[in-house]
């Protein structure tokens, strides 16, 4: 196969993807051991299989369900990580998000003011998902998303948020083991101002 | 298209244990040759066994009285000295009932050349390029690379055609690109 010809047919994806037949492998692969423009092709197509796979972490379905689907293929949601300072905790945390699990998710109120409070309790030991609205003007974005305990000490880095991620539910994922049990609120802050706390208990 | 300009300066260099062209050569082609035995399905161990099986034989041909005859296709000669070490396993797995050419089909989830591929800032880009992905197309590549589904049943669940599943590759792996190259998102 030639350069031409692999460019043609996109050899490279069809390589990744299974679709060449076993001559057209062979002959590709081939070509790529003298070609790095077509080399380069495979490596960063390889990349993204790798970041497909990498990012693919279970969630329930809303009302409790559960079942594993990949985090950014929930429509119109988009999840952030709440992860602890420490490199080790980080990467332990990143080795953990690469196995199969269920993780439950919590649905914040829409709007505090009158809401039942408490209404949203989370098992602290184990990883879990806060579920909300981001409902200020988007020309007050970029968003910061923190949790603070009742004392007002924040757990966790603080989450930036951008006005086209917040067009849709945001997903703060939040290791376990972070919050020790007692009330916290999810504070969304903007350039303009803040929507009402949405509080939730940790057990 | 970019040659690596491989010539007899470079053969006699390598054949004559010059530390720069054999480090060269070691990083150049074991990177090839991961990529290659990774999508063939091989395990760590296996892959680690090849490529050195690989080199030794290059190395060998390289110092015998014929030598390599045609130094611009030195590529090529490593990948055909690979690929017939690689038909000798096989072969014998052939024999052991262990050859299932379906398990050729998707890059196997080896974990260690995944980690390889998303080292420092590629993860990010990646992790920023399929956000930014239109939710059909990323749903496509999910369905096939983490899902494992049929690429037909896939197609038809979507209206595409299997050309269009390269179409949808592509253009991640442009994007992707994009933000790798200059430092965006």
């Amino acid at each position: 196969m030639d350069h031409k010809q692999a460019i043609s047919i996109h050899a490279a994806e069809g390589y990744l993807l299974g679709d060449l037949t076993a001559a057209e492998r062979n002959g590709f692969e081939e070509h790529f051991f003298d070609c790095d423009a077509c080399f380069s092709d495979v490596r960063d197509g390889a990349t993204v299989v790798a970041g497909v796979r990498a990012e693919a972490t279970p969630a329930p379905v809303r009302g409790g369900q559960h079942r594993f689907f990949p985090r950014f293929a929930v429509a119109a949601s988009i999840a952030v990580a709440l992860l602890s300072c420490t490199v080790g905790y980080q990467a332990f945390e990143l080795a953990k998000l690469r196995e199969p699990r269920l993780v439950p998710v919590h649905q914040m109120p829409r709007d505090q003011r009158g809401a039942k409070e408490d209404e949203v309790i989370a098992d602290g030991r184990a990883p879990f998902i806060l579920d909300f609205d981001i409902t200020l003007d988007p020309a007050s974005a970029p968003f910061i998303c923190k949790i603070a305990d009742s004392r007002g000490k924040t757990h966790g880095d603080p989450v930036s948020v951008t006005a086209a991620q917040a067009r849709y539910p945001v997903d703060l994922q939040v290791p376990g083991g972070l919050l020790a049990p007692g009330d916290y609120s999810l504070i969304v802050t903007g350039t303009g101002g803040s929507v009402p706390e949405k509080r939730f208990k940790v057990r | 298209m970019y040659r690596y300009p491989f010539d007899a300066e470079y053969l006699r260099r390598l054949r004559e244990g010059d530390p720069v062209t054999v480090e060269h050569f070691v990083t150049y082609f074991t990177e090839k040759l991961t990529i290659k035995l990774w999508k063939r399905g091989f395990s760590r161990a296996a892959m680690d066994d090849i490529v050195q099986e690989t080199f030794k034989r290059v190395l060998e041909k390289l110092r015998s009285p014929n030598g390599i005859q045609s130094p611009e296709s030195f590529g090529a000669f490593v990948f055909g000295v690979c690929n017939n070490y690689v038909f000798e396993q096989y072969r014998e797995m052939a024999r052991q009932d262990q050859l299932d050419d379906d398990a050729f089909d998707l890059p196997s989830a080896d974990p260690g050349i995944e980690q390889m591929l998303l080292l420092g800032e590629r993860a990010a880009k990646v992790r920023r390029t399929l956000t930014l992905m239109k939710p059909k197309e990323r749903e496509i590549l999910v369905a096939i690379f983490m899902e494992q589904q049929g690429k037909d049943e896939v197609c038809a669940r979507h209206g595409v055609t299997r050309t269009y599943l390269r179409v949808v590759l592509h253009r991640a792996i442009a994007r992707f690109r994009y933000f790798y190259t200059n430092g965006k998102g």
